[in-house]
C-alpha cells in the first residue's frame, strides 16, 4: 500500500518506482528521503452522519430536527438527538447546545489559547529593574497583576504557580526598597 | 490547575522559532502542539483517531550547521596555528574557536535533522519540535501504539487463512472447471471453503447444469 501519492515537501507526485518499501521513499523532485508511518485512518472510509427520516407517527424525533428520527440521547440535557446532532465530545454524546454551554475553562481539551498571567507578572517584576526608577510604578503593578491572575486559568501544560510567587516576592522586595528609601529620604 | 498539569505529558522540549517557541505534549486521546510567545499560548490538537500519516523528511539543516561551524573552526584553527608559531595563541581566537567546537560537537551528537509532517483527512501540519531523527523515532515509538489502538476499529479484519493445498490430500488432482462450478451455481448444499479439501477427494460433483 502506498501511503500518499504526493511529497509533503514539494507537493509533487511520487512515482511508484521511488518507493523503497511501504515506509521509505526518495522524492526525485526535491531530492529528499522521506519516512512514512501510515495508520488505518488513511484507507478507512470517511464517516458521514446520515440521519434517518421519521416515517411512522410514533417514531421519536430529534429535538432540533423534527423530521429526523432520534438515534441518541444527549448525556448533558437528555434531549433526543438525530445522527447529525449527536456529537461525540470528550468521551460523551452531547448536543451542540450542551457543548456550547460547557465552560471552556473546565475542559482542557477544548481550550484554544491562554494568556499567561504568571509570565506577564514575572516580566513586569524583573525587566524594569534594568531601568530601576520605573520600578516605582511597575512593582505595585506586578503585585496587582499577580493577585489578579492568581485564580485565572494558566498554561495547560505548566500547572504550577511558581512564577506568580516569584513575581510577588520580587515586586514586594522592590516596594519595600522604595518605601525604605523614601522614608529615609524624608526623615 | 493541578488537574490540567497531569492532563498532558511532555513529549519534546521547547524549540524556539522566530518570536515563538513550540513544544509537543501527549494527551489522553490526542497530541497537543503548543505555540508560545512567552505571554500567551495557543494550542493545536490532533486526535489519534484522525491522524492518517506521519512523515519524517530529511532536512539540510544538519549539513548546513556542520558546514558553518566547521568553517569557523577551520579558520580559527588556522589562525591559532599561525599565531602559535609566532606570538602565541590569542584569547580572541579561543573566544571563537571553543564555541564553534562545542556547537559542532553538539550538532554531531544530536544527529540528523528532519522535518515531520502530520497528515489528517483535512490538514497537513508541520511539527517543529520534532527536528531531529533521534528524538522523532523516540516520539514515534511512543505515539504509534497509541494511534493504532485508537484506530483499532478501523483496521480491516485479517484475511482468512488459505485453504490447505489440494496436493496435500491423497490422490487429489488440480480442480477442474466442473469442480468450481458449484461455487457459482444455485446449489445450496455446495461444500464451503473449509470442506473443499474433503470434497476434492471425492468423485467430481456433476454440475447443476447437467
Amino acid at each position: 500500500m502506498v501511503p500518499v501519492s504526493h511529497c509533503p515537501g514539494c507537493k509533487r507526485a511520487l512515482p511508484p518506482a521511488a518507493w523503497h518499501n511501504d515506509r521509505q521513499v526518495h522524492c526525485p523532485s526535491c531530492d529528499t528521503d522521506l519516512e512514512f508511518v501510515a495508520f488505518p485512518a488513511l484507507t478507512a472510509a470517511r464517516f458521514v452522519a446520515r440521519p434517518e427520516s421519521a416515517t411512522l407517527g410514533d417514531d421519536a424525533t430529534c429535538f432540533f430536527h423534527t423530521t429526523n428520527r432520534a438515534e441518541a440521547v444527549c448525556a448533558g440535557c437528555g434531549r433526543l438527538l438525530c445522527a447529525v446532532c449527536a456529537v461525540d465530545f470528550a468521551g460523551k454524546c452531547l448536543c451542540p447546545s450542551c457543548i456550547a454551554a460547557r465552560p471552556i475553562a473546565a475542559q482542557p481539551d477544548a481550550v484554544k489559547s491562554r494568556l499567561l498571567w504568571d509570565s506577564l507578572a514575572l516580566s513586569l517584576a524583573t525587566l524594569p529593574i534594568l531601568m530601576w526608577p520605573v520600578t516605582l510604578v511597575t512593582a505595585p503593578a506586578a503585585i496587582g497583576l499577580a493577585i489578579y491572575g492568581w485564580n485565572k486559568p494558566g498554561s495547560l501544560v505548566r500547572g504550577s504557580k511558581t512564577r506568580l510567587v516569584v513575581a510577588m516576592v520580587l515586586a514586594g522586595a522592590q516596594v519595600v526598597g522604595w518605601t525604605v528609601g523614601l522614608v529615609t529620604f524624608l526623615l | 490547575m493541578a488537574r490540567t498539569a497531569r492532563f498532558y505529558q511532555r513529549l519534546t522540549r521547547s524549540r524556539s522559532g522566530i518570536g515563538s517557541y513550540t513544544s509537543l505534549w501527549l494527551g489522553p486521546d490526542h497530541l497537543l502542539l503548543v505555540t508560545s510567545s512567552g505571554y500567551s499560548e495557543s494550542y493545536q490538537r490532533f486526535y489519534f483517531r484522525d491522524i492518517q500519516c506521519l512523515v519524517a523528511a530529511d532536512s539540510i539543516r544538519y549539513g548546513v550547521f556542520n558546514a558553518v561551524f566547521g568553517t569557523i573552526l577551520g579558520f580559527c584553527g588556522i589562525a591559532a596555528a599561525i599565531a602559535a608559531s609566532s606570538t602565541g595563541v590569542s584569547p580572541w581566537i579561543l573566544l571563537f574557536l571553543l564555541p564553534a567546537l562545542l556547537l559542532l560537537l553538539w550538532n554531531l551528537y544530536l544527529g540528523r535533522t528532519c522535518k515531520v509532517t502530520l497528515m489528517s483527512g483535512v490538514q497537513s501540519v508541520v511539527l517543529p519540535p520534532l527536528s531531529r531523527f533521534r528524538r522523532t523515532r523516540k516520539v514515534f515509538a511512543r505515539l504509534v501504539p497509541l494511534i493504532e489502538a485508537a484506530q483499532a476499529a478501523l483496521t480491516p479484519p485479517p484475511l482468512a487463512p488459505p485453504p490447505p493445498p489440494a496436493a496435500a490430500t491423497a490422490g487429489a488432482e488440480p480442480p477442474t472447471p466442473a469442480e468450481d462450478a458449484p461455487a457459482t451455481s444455485d446449489r445450496t448444499d455446495a461444500p464451503d471453503q473449509s470442506d473443499r479439501s474433503a470434497a476434492s477427494a471425492q468423485p467430481a460433483v456433476q454440475p447443476a447444469a447437467q
